[in-house]
């Protein structure tokens, strides 16, 4: 894992091409997080694996000179499995959105968090639809108007954070676009965690949702976690209080990761060493 | 098919699901497969989960063989029902073996001998369980028709090594039983009706497993799979085996993430794979496109079954045709392939895989239900002469030039894995430029579409793919069969008879059914007059292919009955079209496919 240079710079992460968000979007932030984090572990570029679904947030590979794969809505998890499972020297870093994580591709959110593949998912979650323009998420608080629900929104807002920890995810942080430095230490920790690191992003869309994510509101309610929870109710109380919105790591616990557990299948069943695919017909005869 | 065949046999085995059919049908086949008889079998799965009616057909023969048979020459029957669901199955001449309880007015034909069996009495009063009932009845079958006892004792001794003593001593007891049994009481002139051959012993697997051997043998990586009927095995097995070759296998979530799985692998660049039957590829058509996009391989195993929906999830059916050549939005290119027979499953997934890797695409593979479920013997060399490919990878010159996406000759672009150093680079499933960057003005698009199909006419001349198609017939013929998939041992069959009748019919099974083989079709075609295309759908899958692409009249012949064509169904329609060749047209399509499938055979 040789670097080219002893002291990467910020430079070196920067991919060719230049960023399509909306001046102002949240996202441009995380991405200075991101490769700070990258710049600080000095990642080798050709070790990352960036994969992503399909939002403004999922643009993020793009930007960044790694290996990309910007794929459909809602699959990034899966895909990202299927890379770590089948190379795990790969550093794979996903990045999605609220719609994309949570409402396409919600449900592999808690399999992925089960099998527990040294992954870092980064949630961008700006409670709203950018990509496609200003439909709610699953995350819009339900007073939020839409032009999906110009009268008021159905249903109760997710939690992801909440959700990660109930799910089981090794490693869970909340983190905000606005809290740049404090966010870039946490996705360090979250790549440096070996298992399933689950980081939800508080990002603004300044294009589609000004009013929600209004920053000084935001601002004021933003706690900090001096320490991560030592238990699961806590973290759980932590992460879904209405008054405050705690950053910081809820959880950081080891469990053997889907590669670890793939290799123990898999002397398991090579009782005395690896099998030649011929000597598998005597069973046929 | 109305005689025995010389050193032929049919069997067919019915009974209640759990009462062992099974066990009687696959130790017979072993043991012939051993003593060197090629042979072909088919069975029904009750639909409920515990109980229901089941049955097995068992045929050997001393030539290959790929369809399990018209008629049996013996059908046995643990009750009533399997009596009245099979008796239609029984050629003239035959023979029943029922249970002797059976209280029930039997059904009669002119030329059945029946025989009442007291399984039930044997098993209680000779081998002290009802348990052994199907013992007995590999005892009296063996006995029949002149099994050696030895190798099948052996093999009940292998298949239920794990058990206990008491269960294997139980099991001798019952074949004893049986063998004592039609010594005494049945006649033994059937025995003579099969001989031991000199052929080298052959092994027996089904379908599936030869599907999921062919995966290993092309050097699977990754396999990540949900679990559906009738492609559950090709996943069980490699559940098993795929770990102790040094491979890996995810269970997912649902078939989204199975082949989201596989393509995050193959980006990674390894060899992965699915396999699901008609609703876990609806599913994955998404992704689909997105391997065509980021021009990706993959290999996906489709077993299909009677569909739409859930449909007729334990019976086999032809109708996933259209979506696995068509199935996802926009233009997506991908390869279609369909094996014929037990061994050709897993020649064509070794196939697929070179192919898919070749022009970085997926390959979808159509078995079914029948297929994939069916026992049939191949020979003990399946593994060698396979095709041998190595890796892909290929990195441009320099890697500031390196284009993952670069316009070639064939369309196929050098692919580099995540994790070479300066080959940086984002595969994306928006349209892109050379280099993977997104890039939509409408000659891009249209260029990059070009290129991505170029692959399918590169592929059409590859020598991988040459002679792949099986003809057979009267070469001069001007009736001409296309089928594909598992309709061929059926039609090998009905050409034969045609051909015995005087009546010169060819035939022509392509494997390959996407990129269609333009060369040997065209031939063909060019020279047929009257052209029969069978399948087991509705609506002629391969019969509106060859229509939109040939512009030639087709005359179909669909059955959705669940269960494979007999030979005759389709010997019929081949004497049919001859008696009308001298009409000038023939029947108008529709009330033809209405016809046929009101039932009548
Ligand atoms: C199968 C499918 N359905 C719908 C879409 C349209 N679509 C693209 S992105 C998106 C939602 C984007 O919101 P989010 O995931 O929260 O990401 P953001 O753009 O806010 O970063 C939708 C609905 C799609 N691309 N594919």
């Amino acid at each position: 894992m040789e670097l080219e240079t002893e002291n990467p710079t910020f430079e070196c992460y920067l991919g060719n091409l230049d960023p399509v968000w909306c001046p102002g979007c949240g996202d441009f932030s995380v991405l200075g997080a991101f490769i700070e984090a990258a710049r600080r572990l000095r990642l080798p570029n050709h070790q990352i694996a960036l994969v992503s679904g399909i939002g403004c947030s999922s643009r993020f590979p793009f930007f960044v000179k790694a290996y990309g794969f910007h794929g459909v809505h809602g699959r990034a998890l899966p895909i990202a499995q299927g890379v770590k499972l089948s190379n795990p020297e790969l550093t794979v870093v996903v990045a999605a959105g609220d719609g994309d994580g949570l409402a396409i591709g919600g449900g592999h959110l808690p399999h992925v968090s089960r099998n527990n593949p040294d992954i870092t998912y980064l949630l961008f979650n700006n409670s709203i639809y950018g990509l496609t323009k200003g439909q709610s998420s699953p995350t819009s608080p339900t007073n939020l108007a839409t032009k999906t629900a110009p009268y008021g929104l159905m249903g109760e807002s997710m939690n992801p954070a909440f959700l990660a920890l109930a799910y089981g995810a090794t490693f869970v942080a909340r983190g905000a676009a606005i809290k740049r430095e404090h966010l870039s230490d946490l996705i360090e920790q979250g790549i440096r965690h070996r298992g399933f690191s689950f980081i939800e992003i508080l990002t603004s869309c300044s294009s589609f949702n000004t009013k929600h994510l209004a920053i000084t509101k935001v601002l004021q309610r933003m706690a900090p976690l001096e320490t991560c929870p030592e238990d699961d109710l806590e973290a759980l109380r932590l992460a879904s209080d209405t008054r405050h919105i705690h950053l910081g790591v809820f959880r950081n616990v080891k469990r053997p990761t889907l590669n670890e557990q793939e290799e123990h299948i898999r002397q398991v069943s090579q009782k005395t060493g690896p099998v030649a695919v011929g000597s598998l017909l005597q069973a046929f005869a | 098919m109305s005689a025995q065949q010389p050193n032929e046999l049919t069997l067919r085995i019915a009974g209640e699901s759990g009462e062992g059919i099974i066990t009687v049908a696959e130790s017979l086949s072993r043991v012939a497969a051993r003593m060197g008889f090629h042979l072909s079998t088919f069975r029904t799965f009750p639909a409920e989960i515990k109980g229901g009616a089941c049955m097995m057909q068992l045929r050997l023969s001393e030539r290959p063989l790929f369809h399990p048979g018209d008629f049996a020459d013996a059908l046995l029957a643990f009750n009533e029902e399997a009596i009245r669901a099979n008796f239609d199955s029984l050629r003239d001449g035959g023979i029943l073996l029922y249970e002797a309880d059976i209280e029930a007015p039997l059904p009669r034909r002119e030329g059945i001998a029946s025989f009442p069996v007291p399984f039930h009495r044997i098993a209680l009063q000779e081998a002290g369980n009802l348990a052994s009932k199907n013992m007995i009845a590999l005892g009296v079958l063996a006995q029949l028709y002149g099994f050696p006892i030895e190798p099948i004792v052996h093999l009940l001794e292998e298949k239920f090594r794990r058990r206990s003593k008491a269960v294997m001593e139980n099991n001798r007891k019952g074949l004893d039983a049986g063998i004592h049994y039609a010594q005494q009481h049945l006649p033994d002139h059937f025995s003579g009706s099969l001989k031991m051959l000199p052929g080298p012993p052959k092994l027996v697997m089904t379908g599936n497993e030869a599907a999921a051997l062919g995966a290993l043998a092309a050097g699977l990586d990754c396999f990540f799979g949900y679990p559906i009927t009738p492609s559950s095995e090709i996943m069980e097995y490699l559940a098993k085996n795929l770990p102790r070759v040094g491979g890996k296998f995810l269970q997912t979530e649902d078939e989204i993430s199975a082949i989201a799985g596989v393509c995050g692998a193959a980006w990674a660049g390894r060899r992965a794979m699915s396999a699901t039957s008609g609703p876990g590829l609806s599913l994955m058509s998404e992704i689909l496109g997105l391997l065509s996009m980021t021009e990706l391989p993959a290999v996906i195993v489709d077993s299909q079954r009677g569909g739409p929906s859930t449909g007729l999830p334990t019976k086999t059916e032809q109708s996933d045709l259209l979506l696995a050549v068509y199935g996802s939005h926009g233009d997506a290119p991908r390869i279609v392939l369909a094996p014929t027979t037990v061994r050709e499953s897993l020649e064509v997934i070794v196939l697929a895989f070179a192919l898919a890797e070749k022009y970085q695409m997926p390959a979808i593979v159509l078995m079914d239900q029948a297929l994939s479920s069916r026992l049939e013997t191949v020979d003990a060399d399946i593994l060698s002469n396979l095709p041998k490919f190595p890796p892909t990878e290929e990195r441009g010159e320099t890697p500031s030039e390196y284009k993952r996406f670069q316009l070639t000759e064939t369309g196929v672009s050098p692919r580099v894995f995540p994790g070479t150093p300066g080959h940086e680079h984002i595969s994306t499933g928006l349209e892109h430029n050379e280099r993977g960057e997104p890039e939509y003005d409408e000659w891009v698009h249209t260029i990059m579409s070009a290129k991505r199909h170029k692959k399918l006419a590169a592929l059409a001349r590859d020598p991988l793919v040459s002679g792949l198609s099986s003809m057979f017939g009267a070469e001069e013929a001007e009736i001409g069969i296309v089928a594909w998939g598992s309709t061929y041992g059926p039609v090998t069959e009905a050409v034969e008879l045609a051909i015995a009748q005087g009546i010169p019919v060819k035939a022509l099974v392509p494997k390959l059914l996407h990129p269609l083989p333009h060369g040997e079709l065209k031939a063909f075609l060019a020279s047929t007059k009257k052209l029969i295309v069978p399948e087991m759908n509705f609506t002629g899958q391969l019969a509106t292919l060859l229509r939109s692409t040939y512009r030639i009249p087709t005359i179909r012949l669909n059955r959705v009955k669940g269960v494979p064509f007999r030979a005759v169904e389709i010997l019929e329609k081949i004497q049919e079209v001859a008696e009308s060749a001298g009409r000038s047209r023939p029947e108008p399509e529709l009330l033809e496919s209405v016809g046929a499938n009101r039932g009548e055979s």
